[in-house]
């Protein structure tokens, strides 16, 4: 197999079905009743028998929205007609008939939300994590007194070396277990 | 350096020692250390540091006229001027302060950037 002629396949694959699923969530977005609610049991759980009538809706119009993309590839550039949904869409060296770029271009329509949940949690990680970056850096800055705009760097040094002091003269403390409530005058160790 | 009589409630909870500087409570370390009617060392009682501010001294009737003695620093922030600090040692029963002061050894004064050592005795008796 060509693996130059794969990969014109995958990019037209690829192409359609991304087309395909913004095609499918502007549907979704302009009927939610119909198309994007799920069908839900008592427990909050997707209820897949009552839902099913809904699920083949939304397949059945991601393979006419991918059909419809695969005429347009089909056509060429040339006017859109009714042979244009059963001509061949040219990827790379190979003619794939429009039916069958719909099959394949529209089952990537999970993919593609899937991919999008992913790339949702990556943000909501990062926001997190700068919240909480954000938040120890204010505790730094309390603890010394300062306000957060002189911390920083310095800051979070100066707070490790506090802790090392603080341990340090606690450590002197223990050493020193002086003999009487009130003792007289002692050379520190 | 002379040592305080504190007279706590027999019949209260126990009784427990807090030790901070007023303006930075996380400045101050100390050992408490407890002795027996005899002033004989008996060990130490607690450690007071940022994370911990309150030690718990016992029940009334096992430190009636027993000794502490608190024993700690002041830690510096490296403070240019030296700023004035101000140590309080309060003693507390049953959620309430029974008892503050500023220990006369070194609990108030300025700080710089060396370590300040105070120090403050008493005795209990329950009443």
């Amino acid at each position: 197999m060509d693996p130059g002629g794969l990969g014109a396949t995958l990019a037209v694959l690829l192409a359609a079905s991304l087309v395909t699923e913004r095609l499918v969530t502007m549907l979704k977005t302009a009927f939610p009743r119909l198309l994007a609610d799920e069908r839900r049991t008592g427990a909050r759980e997707i209820d897949l028998v009552a839902d099913r009538p809904r699920r083949l809706m939304v397949q059945g119009m991601a393979f006419a929205a991918a059909w419809f993309t695969a005429a347009i590839l089909a056509a060429g550039g040339g006017p859109l007609g009714g042979d244009s949904f059963f001509a061949s869409v040219r990827a790379g060296e190979r003619l794939i008939p429009a039916p069958v770029v719909a099959l394949l271009a529209s089952g990537g329509s999970a993919f593609w939300t899937q991919l999008v949940q992913w790339a949702g949690a990556g943000r909501d990680r990062a926001v997190t994590r700068r919240a909480v970056e954000e938040l120890e850096f204010r505790r730094v800055a309390q603890s010394l007194g300062l306000p957060p705009a002189e911390c920083g760097r310095a800051g979070r040094r100066a707070e490790a070396q506090l802790a090392d002091h603080r341990a340090f003269l606690l450590q002197r403390l223990r050493a020193i277990a002086p003999q009487s409530p009130v003792p007289a005058a002692e050379r520190l160790p | 350096m002379s040592i305080s009589e504190i007279t706590v409630s027999a019949a209260g909870g126990p009784v427990s020692l807090c030790v901070r500087e007023q303006q930075r409570p996380q400045s101050v370390v100390a050992l408490v250390w407890r002795f027996d009617a005899t002033s004989r060392r008996e060990g130490p009682a607690g450690e007071v540091t940022c994370e911990t501010l309150e030690v718990p001294l016992g029940a009334p009737a096992t430190i009636d006229g027993k000794s502490f003695l608190v024993d700690g620093f002041v830690v510096p922030f490296a403070d240019h001027p030296p700023v004035t600090y101000q140590v309080v040692v309060s003693l507390r029963q049953d959620g309430r302060d029974l008892h503050s002061a500023v220990p006369s050894d070194h609990g108030s004064g300025s700080i710089g950037s060396q370590e300040v050592r105070f120090r403050y005795p008493f005795r209990v008796r329950t009443g």
